[in-house]
Protein backbone atom coordinates (compact mmCIF):
# COMPACT_ATOMS: atom_id res chain seq x y z
CA UNK A 1 0.00 0.00 0.00
CA UNK A 2 1.25 3.11 -0.85
CA UNK A 3 0.35 6.37 0.75
CA UNK A 4 1.06 9.62 -0.76
CA UNK A 5 0.75 13.01 1.13
CA UNK A 6 0.49 16.20 -0.81
CA UNK A 7 0.35 19.67 0.04
CA UNK A 8 1.66 22.67 -2.16
CA UNK A 9 5.02 23.22 -2.24
CA UNK A 10 5.89 19.64 -1.40
CA UNK A 11 8.64 21.10 0.92
CA UNK A 12 7.49 21.62 4.42
CA UNK A 13 3.27 20.84 5.59
CA UNK A 14 3.34 17.48 3.50
CA UNK A 15 6.48 16.80 5.26
CA UNK A 16 4.91 17.09 8.46
CA UNK A 17 1.94 15.24 7.69
CA UNK A 18 3.68 12.71 6.60
CA UNK A 19 5.68 12.12 9.65
CA UNK A 20 2.53 12.28 11.38
CA UNK A 21 0.75 9.36 8.93
CA UNK A 22 3.60 7.10 9.44
CA UNK A 23 3.63 7.31 13.55
CA UNK A 24 -0.02 6.65 13.54
CA UNK A 25 0.49 3.67 11.08
CA UNK A 26 3.50 2.54 13.48
CA UNK A 27 1.53 2.80 16.17
CA UNK A 28 -1.12 0.78 14.85
CA UNK A 29 1.10 -2.09 13.53
CA UNK A 30 0.14 -1.42 9.75
CA UNK A 31 3.27 -1.36 6.96
CA UNK A 32 2.86 1.03 4.24
CA UNK A 33 5.23 3.50 2.03
CA UNK A 34 3.95 6.69 3.09
CA UNK A 35 5.73 9.49 0.61
CA UNK A 36 5.08 13.02 0.11
CA UNK A 37 4.81 15.58 -2.75
CA UNK A 38 3.36 18.66 -4.28
CA UNK A 39 0.20 19.08 -5.92
CA UNK A 40 1.54 19.23 -9.61
CA UNK A 41 3.84 15.94 -8.76
CA UNK A 42 0.92 14.11 -6.97
CA UNK A 43 -1.29 14.06 -10.79
CA UNK A 44 -0.32 10.98 -12.23
CA UNK A 45 1.48 9.74 -9.60
CA UNK A 46 1.05 5.66 -8.84
CA UNK A 47 -0.46 5.22 -5.02
CA UNK A 48 -3.52 4.05 -3.12
CA UNK A 49 -4.49 6.78 -1.17
CA UNK A 50 -3.38 10.74 -1.60
CA UNK A 51 -4.01 12.43 1.81
CA UNK A 52 -4.20 16.32 1.72
CA UNK A 53 -6.29 19.36 2.14
CA UNK A 54 -9.66 20.34 0.88
CA UNK A 55 -8.21 23.01 -1.24
CA UNK A 56 -5.24 20.89 -2.81
CA UNK A 57 -7.33 18.32 -3.46
CA UNK A 58 -9.37 20.62 -5.78
CA UNK A 59 -6.58 21.16 -7.70
CA UNK A 60 -5.68 17.32 -8.65
CA UNK A 61 -6.02 16.90 -12.22
CA UNK A 62 -4.94 13.54 -12.11
CA UNK A 63 -4.88 11.25 -9.04
CA UNK A 64 -4.38 7.94 -9.10
CA UNK A 65 -5.27 7.18 -5.57
CA UNK A 66 -8.63 7.26 -3.44
CA UNK A 67 -8.37 11.10 -1.57
CA UNK A 68 -8.86 11.59 1.91
CA UNK A 69 -9.61 15.15 2.89
CA UNK A 70 -7.77 16.29 6.14
CA UNK A 71 -8.16 19.88 8.14
CA UNK A 72 -5.88 19.25 10.82
CA UNK A 73 -1.94 18.01 9.78
CA UNK A 74 -0.71 17.71 13.45
CA UNK A 75 -3.09 16.22 15.50
CA UNK A 76 -2.89 12.11 15.08
CA UNK A 77 -6.15 11.61 17.02
CA UNK A 78 -7.97 13.11 13.60
CA UNK A 79 -5.38 10.74 11.46
CA UNK A 80 -5.73 7.89 13.22
CA UNK A 81 -9.68 8.54 12.85
CA UNK A 82 -9.41 9.37 8.70
CA UNK A 83 -7.27 6.75 8.65
CA UNK A 84 -9.64 4.43 10.47
CA UNK A 85 -12.69 5.28 8.21
CA UNK A 86 -11.25 4.28 4.56
CA UNK A 87 -9.77 1.09 6.53
CA UNK A 88 -6.45 1.71 6.64
CA UNK A 89 -5.77 1.19 10.29
CA UNK B 1 20.91 22.95 18.38
CA UNK B 2 17.81 25.72 19.64
CA UNK B 3 14.97 25.37 16.82
CA UNK B 4 13.93 29.35 17.37
CA UNK B 5 15.83 32.09 18.30
CA UNK B 6 14.00 34.26 20.64
CA UNK B 7 15.05 37.55 18.50
CA UNK B 8 12.46 35.62 15.67
CA UNK B 9 9.70 35.72 17.91
CA UNK B 10 7.30 38.40 18.55
CA UNK B 11 3.76 38.34 20.20
CA UNK B 12 0.72 39.96 19.99
CA UNK B 13 0.99 41.77 16.34
CA UNK B 14 -1.16 43.44 14.86
CA UNK B 15 -2.60 41.91 11.09
CA UNK B 16 -6.04 43.05 9.41
CA UNK B 17 -5.19 40.03 6.46
CA UNK B 18 -3.37 37.15 6.36
CA UNK B 19 -0.97 38.78 3.99
CA UNK B 20 -0.17 41.26 6.58
CA UNK B 21 0.19 38.37 8.96
CA UNK B 22 2.59 37.01 6.61
CA UNK B 23 4.73 39.53 5.44
CA UNK B 24 4.81 40.27 10.03
CA UNK B 25 6.47 36.96 10.33
CA UNK B 26 8.48 37.02 7.65
CA UNK B 27 9.30 40.55 9.03
CA UNK B 28 10.90 38.86 12.36
CA UNK B 29 13.28 36.49 10.24
CA UNK B 30 14.26 38.74 7.58
CA UNK B 31 15.20 41.37 10.38
CA UNK B 32 17.98 38.88 11.99
CA UNK B 33 19.33 37.86 8.64
CA UNK B 34 17.72 34.17 7.91
CA UNK B 35 15.70 35.33 4.82
CA UNK B 36 15.76 38.32 1.89
CA UNK B 37 12.76 40.50 1.03
CA UNK B 38 12.40 37.56 -1.71
CA UNK B 39 11.08 35.04 0.19
CA UNK B 40 8.52 36.74 1.84
CA UNK B 41 7.37 37.80 -1.62
CA UNK B 42 7.68 34.09 -2.29
CA UNK B 43 5.47 33.30 0.45
CA UNK B 44 2.83 36.01 -0.42
CA UNK B 45 2.78 34.66 -4.05
CA UNK B 46 2.25 30.52 -2.52
CA UNK B 47 -0.19 31.76 -0.76
CA UNK B 48 -1.65 33.34 -3.42
CA UNK B 49 -1.59 30.56 -5.91
CA UNK B 50 -2.24 27.56 -3.68
CA UNK B 51 -4.24 28.82 -0.91
CA UNK B 52 -3.98 28.21 2.57
CA UNK B 53 -3.39 24.31 2.60
CA UNK B 54 -0.44 25.81 5.34
CA UNK B 55 -3.09 26.50 7.65
CA UNK B 56 -2.79 22.84 9.30
CA UNK B 57 -4.16 23.21 12.34
CA UNK B 58 -7.08 25.25 14.37
CA UNK B 59 -5.98 28.72 14.43
CA UNK B 60 -1.94 27.79 13.68
CA UNK B 61 -0.67 28.18 9.57
CA UNK B 62 2.78 27.82 8.48
CA UNK B 63 3.80 29.71 5.73
CA UNK B 64 7.43 28.70 3.56
CA UNK B 65 8.99 28.84 0.41
CA UNK B 66 11.70 27.33 -1.45
CA UNK B 67 15.24 27.27 -0.27
CA UNK B 68 16.19 28.84 -3.49
CA UNK B 69 13.39 31.49 -3.08
CA UNK B 70 15.97 33.76 -0.31
CA UNK B 71 16.84 31.69 2.34
CA UNK B 72 20.65 32.84 4.40
CA UNK B 73 20.21 30.01 6.92
CA UNK B 74 17.42 28.49 8.38
CA UNK B 75 15.28 29.58 10.86
CA UNK B 76 11.70 29.77 12.01
CA UNK B 77 10.24 33.02 13.12
CA UNK B 78 6.57 33.07 15.34
CA UNK B 79 4.49 35.70 15.50
CA UNK B 80 0.88 35.29 17.70
CA UNK B 81 -1.66 38.03 16.79
CA UNK B 82 -3.77 40.04 19.02
CA UNK B 83 -7.06 39.54 16.65
CA UNK B 84 -7.03 36.31 14.50
CA UNK B 85 -7.49 36.76 10.92
CA UNK B 86 -9.03 33.96 8.51
CA UNK B 87 -6.74 32.53 5.85
CA UNK B 88 -9.98 30.98 3.56
CA UNK B 89 -9.13 28.01 5.69
CA UNK B 90 -10.91 25.50 7.29
CA UNK B 91 -8.49 25.92 10.22
CA UNK B 92 -9.73 29.78 10.86
CA UNK B 93 -9.14 31.86 12.46
CA UNK B 94 -5.40 31.96 12.58
CA UNK B 95 -3.78 33.67 15.35
CA UNK B 96 -0.09 31.78 15.61
CA UNK B 97 1.73 31.96 12.14
CA UNK B 98 5.27 30.03 12.08
CA UNK B 99 7.37 30.62 9.23
CA UNK B 100 9.50 28.40 8.10
CA UNK B 101 13.05 28.90 5.90
CA UNK B 102 15.54 26.47 5.71
CA UNK B 103 18.86 25.75 3.15
CA UNK B 104 19.01 22.61 2.51
CA UNK B 105 17.29 19.54 2.01
CA UNK B 106 19.15 17.80 5.01
CA UNK B 107 18.48 20.54 7.44
CA UNK B 108 15.02 20.72 6.31
CA UNK B 109 14.55 17.62 7.16
CA UNK B 110 15.93 17.78 10.50
CA UNK B 111 13.50 21.28 11.44
CA UNK B 112 10.66 19.23 10.18
CA UNK B 113 10.69 16.21 11.97
CA UNK B 114 11.68 18.65 14.83
CA UNK B 115 8.57 20.68 14.18
CA UNK B 116 6.27 17.87 13.41
CA UNK B 117 7.47 16.58 17.04
CA UNK B 118 6.45 19.63 18.94
CA UNK B 119 3.37 20.31 17.24
CA UNK B 120 2.18 17.09 17.67
CA UNK B 121 2.15 17.37 21.46
CA UNK B 122 -1.34 18.13 23.19
CA UNK B 123 -2.07 21.49 23.63
CA UNK B 124 1.58 22.95 22.04
CA UNK B 125 -0.52 25.70 20.08
CA UNK B 126 -2.88 26.88 22.52
CA UNK B 127 0.44 27.10 25.42
CA UNK B 128 2.34 29.32 22.54
CA UNK B 129 -0.73 31.31 22.33
CA UNK B 130 -0.72 31.77 26.21
CA UNK B 131 3.04 33.47 26.10
CA UNK B 132 3.62 37.05 26.92
CA UNK B 133 7.12 37.18 26.89
CA UNK B 134 9.56 35.75 23.40
CA UNK B 135 11.85 34.42 25.91
CA UNK B 136 9.07 32.09 27.42
CA UNK B 137 7.75 31.35 24.33
CA UNK B 138 11.71 30.11 22.96
CA UNK B 139 11.58 28.39 26.14
CA UNK B 140 8.70 26.66 25.24
CA UNK B 141 9.86 25.56 22.00
CA UNK B 142 13.80 25.01 22.50
CA UNK B 143 13.63 23.17 25.88
CA UNK B 144 10.43 20.40 24.81
CA UNK B 145 13.14 19.57 22.21
CA UNK B 146 16.15 18.89 24.01
CA UNK B 147 13.56 17.12 26.54
CA UNK B 148 12.56 14.76 23.77
CA UNK B 149 15.97 14.09 22.43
Amino acid sequence: MKILAVCGLGMGTSLILRMNIEEVLAAEGVSAEVEHSDASSANGEKCDYIVTTREIAGSLTNPQGEIIILDNFIDKDEIRKVLKENKIV
Amino acid sequence: MNIINENCIALLEEADTAEEGIVIAGEVLKSQGYIKQSYIDAMLKNFETSGPYFAIAPGFAMPHARPEDGVIKSGIGLITLKSPVSFGSANDPIRIIMTLATSSDDEHLQFMSKIAMLLGQKQMIEKLYECRTAEEAALLLNDNQEKEN
